[in-house]
């Protein structure tokens, strides 16, 4: 596994390179989100796939769609909870301002 | 987008239960994984190309770091008590949520623990990024608006910003961009500490 997740760090490190060098700030890439969206429903349409032809999978897709709600609800709780202390703790206000600012 | 993503995989669970024979299956292994390294080095060119972000970053100072490691902390945390409530282990619940929100990138690395948990993973961080769009204008009202952008997660620099702008203001946009980027750099490497190496 840590050569697969080499790859993808190389990969993503390779594309930071690339972008700070040779790409500007300003002009529009529409390339970019284009080439994304395909990637992305080739990849979800696979994935669905994988988990449609894997029969433990889907007999328990119930539960597991009850298991992954649970989670991303503790998740995004949990993330605005600690934003919030933090946001407090430095002194900003609900707007994300600093009073004296 | 996020029609895109639930209109995907129901097309890919229904044609992988009713039509695609087992035996091709193994090729959507190497789609995945090509899929993935094309969206990873394309999310690395946005990431470079992106110079004015490190002059915001000096202009908002260093606080502007502290909110992408709450999110990463909240999300762990709280990833870790929902596996007190489900039938599964607190590794295997904070591995889910360690995806925070990639929901590419963190059913690949799990798919070698269990299929199961690789579902999960996907499920889990598809609500999580819908999540970030459907309740950002409730944060912003009733909690603030730096909140709005820990409840995407890695998504809060893309899919999820305009619904973040839209909800706070402009100000919003560089906390967003810059908390998604270091949350999506931290990611492969947080999901692989939890699993163990």
């Amino acid at each position: 596994m840590p050569y697969t997740l080499l790859l993808y760090l190389a990969l993503m490190g390779l594309g930071i390179f690339v972008g700070s060098k040779k790409m500007s700030d300003q002009k529009e890439y529409t390339w970019i989100p284009k080439i994304q969206y395909i990637a992305v429903v080739v990849l979800i349409t696979a994935l669905g796939i994988q988990i449609g032809s894997d029969d433990k999978v889907v007999s328990s897709l119930k539960e597991i769609g009850v298991s992954a709600f649970v989670i991303s609800i503790f998740s995004m709780a949990g993330s605005v909870i600690c934003v919030h202390l933090v946001r407090k703790w430095i002194g900003l206000n609900k707007e994300g301002v600093r009073e004296d600012e | 987008m996020s029609k895109t993503i639930i209109l995907s995989v129901s097309v890919g669970i229904l044609a992988g239960y009713f039509f695609v024979p087992d035996s091709w299956v193994f090729f959507c292994e190497y789609l995945i994984k090509g899929g993935l390294c094309v969206i990873l080095f394309l999310v690395g060119l946005d990431i470079g190309r992106q110079e004015s972000i490190w002059k915001e970053i000096r202009k908002v100072g260093f606080r502007v770091f502290l909110f992408p490691l709450a999110i990463i902390v909240g999300t762990l945390t709280f990833g870790a008590l929902s596996g007190l409530l489900l039938p599964m282990t607190i590794q295997e619940t904070v591995g889910v949520a360690a995806g925070l929100g990639w929901y590419s990138l963190a059913p690949m690395m799990l798919a070698e623990y269990s299929a199961t948990l690789s579902a999960t993973a996907f499920l889990a961080n598809v609500f999580r990024e819908i999540g970030g769009i459907v309740l950002v204008a409730l944060v912003a009202d009733k909690v603030g608006f730096i909140e709005c952008i820990a409840l995407s997660g890695s998504s809060a620099m893309d899919t999820c910003l305009p619904a973040i702008v839209s909800a706070t203001n402009d100000r919003i946009a560089i906390y967003a961009i810059v908390s998604g980027v270091i949350v999506t750099i931290f990611i492969p490497f947080l999901i692989q500490i939890v699993m163990g190496f």
